[in-house]
């Protein structure tokens, strides 16, 4: 090959180089950057100029300075690295998540006196990996909600006829009038014990409901009708209740399991409250506190009650806990969870049972669905007001 | 009062008839769809307490045909299992509007809503 040749391929070879969408740097065997192309320019923050001569430690995280010394390991034994995944640091300290593969270079002899690298970014594809993950995540959760509900509405409905011919014939025992005291009391604790498992059944059997299509549920005005239906009680306990309810702003869901929820949370908190106390209730414009670009509705229930002691606090929504006796089936936080993670929502607890200052503080997110979800809320407010 | 319970589990709908008939009502029970359609032509209820889901004809369709034949009959549904709304639905979308009453019922809640027919 004649120079004139040799210079042209290898000015081809500089071109490709160059114009490559990829990073492509090389570096001895020391971890001295020697080249580095416009896409690393670009990709990094450093220009050419900055770069050579400098360490490629520039570029790694402090805490995968051991990845690059077992590279350079193996590229000193003429070995490649291909495709590996990995995280480099840019000019602006940002990460960014990259796939390199790591050649050794050799001189005319065959000796190795360097690497080249060639660095491809794959933060889009990881995140869409992690995106279809966590979707697949979600679905799998909701199919787990979907069979215990399921199974929960077919065990219901094959207890429900049993149930109903003992209550019938209890009380048909009771009310024959042949029965001695004793024996009255003892029917009258049977009567009660299948009310109360009427009453699980009934719970369990709430919490699935054949798919209709949502509606748009106004969350004030669903909290102002359950207020409404507690008033009475709320009253004969002494519970002040001080509400700020702000109305036209709707969630896409359904309205029964939605007065579910609130039910359920209005109930628990009157009971956490036996010689009355003060209530404040909140449905507001809010977002999601873990995922902040996610806009919604939160709920909020605050009673002063007597508090969830620390040592139960992590069972207050296991199927079956309950702290209220007989009175409690121990599926209504259960329920409200399913229900709540169904509607895609959120739920959070803080409690206190130091005596003077207890309670509890239930809030609840639910998103708007819609793509603009403030814009939609507050279109919404307006059309309704 | 003459009150039909249909129910295909005999031991509801017999505990059922026994629990009215103990109010002083005249009841009877039918087991079918078919039975029902048979006994109402004979028994001429006031009343009719159907369970939805039955074997052959559902407790819609009966109650359908019964409305139909007798306009001034009360009905009332009774269910143990949610996936009956949807046929409730149905039926009020075609104009039937009957209280769907959930199983197991308290017996005296149940004598308390049927009170006010006995006297009509």
């Amino acid at each position: 090959m004649s120079g004139d040749q040799g210079d042209s391929v290898t000015g081809r070879l500089a071109a490709i180089v160059e114009s490559s969408d990829d990073a492509i740097i090389s570096k001895n065997l020391d971890g001295v950057i020697s080249s580095w192309n416009k896409s690393a320019e670009r990709l990094f923050g450093y220009t050419a100029e900055e770069a050579i001569g400098q360490s490629i430690m520039l570029i790694i995280p402090a805490d995968r300075r051991k990845e690059e010394e077992s590279i350079l390991d193996r590229i000193r034994h003429g070995q490649r690295v291909d495709h590996f995944e990995t995280v480099r640091r840019r000019k602006d300290g940002t990460l960014i998540e990259l796939s390199v593969t790591i050649s050794p270079v050799r001189d005319s002899t065959g000796r190795v006196v360097g690497a080249s690298k060639v660095g491809r970014v794959i933060t889009e594809r990881r995140q869409s990996e992690r995106a279809l993950r966590e979707s697949e995540e979600r679905l799998r959760k909701t199919e787990k909600l979907a069979a215990a509900g399921q199974l929960a509405a077919s065990l219901a409905h094959e207890i429900n006829n049993p149930l109903s011919s003992v209550t019938n014939a209890l009380y048909l025992l009771k009310t024959t009038g042949e029965l001695s005291g004793g024996a009255k009391s003892l029917v009258d604790i049977a009567s009660s014990e299948l009310a109360r498992m009427a009453r699980i059944v009934k719970q369990s059997l709430s919490y699935y409901r054949r798919a209709v299509a949502p509606t748009d549920v106004d969350i004030a005005t669903t909290v102002a009708e359950s207020l409404q239906v507690f008033s009475a009680k709320l009253e004969r306990v002494g519970i002040a209740v001080q509400p700020n309810l702000i109305k036209g702003y709707v969630v896409s869901g359904f309205a029964d399991e939605i007065r579910q929820i609130i039910d359920n949370l209005l109930l628990n908190a009157i009971e956490a409250m036996p010689d009355g106390g003060r209530l404040r209730i909140e449905v507001r414009p809010s977002r999601d506190w873990k995922q902040g670009s996610r806009q919604g509705i939160r709920f909020v229930v605050a009673d002063t009650g007597s508090g969830i002691p620390k040592n139960i606090a992590s069972r207050i929504f296991e199927p079956f806990f309950t702290t209220k006796e007989e009175k409690g089936t121990g599926l209504g936080l259960w329920v409200v969870r399913g229900l709540v993670a169904k509607h895609e929502g959120r739920i959070r607890v803080c409690s206190s049972d130091r005596a003077g200052r207890s309670g509890t503080v239930i809030s609840i997110f639910w998103p708007t669905v819609a793509s603009s979800p403030e814009g939609d809320a507050v279109l919404r407010r307006e059309l309704a007001v | 009062m003459r009150v039909l319970i249909i129910d295909d589990e005999k031991h509801i709908a017999d505990t059922l008839v026994m629990i009215l008939q103990q109010s002083g009502w005249e009841a009877t029970a039918a087991y079918d769809g078919k039975l029902a359609l048979q006994h109402v032509d004979t028994f001429h209820p006031k009343v009719v307490i159907s369970d939805v889901i039955l074997p052959g004809m559902n407790g819609i369709e009966v109650c359908m045909a019964i409305q139909s034949k007798y306009p001034a009959c009360h009905i009332f549904l009774f269910s143990g299992q949610p996936a009956t709304d949807e046929l409730v639905s149905d039926a009020r979308q075609r104009g039937f509007h009957w209280e769907l009453l959930a199983k197991p019922i308290e017996p005296q809640e149940l004598l308390d809503k049927l009170e006010p027919f006995a006297t009509e």
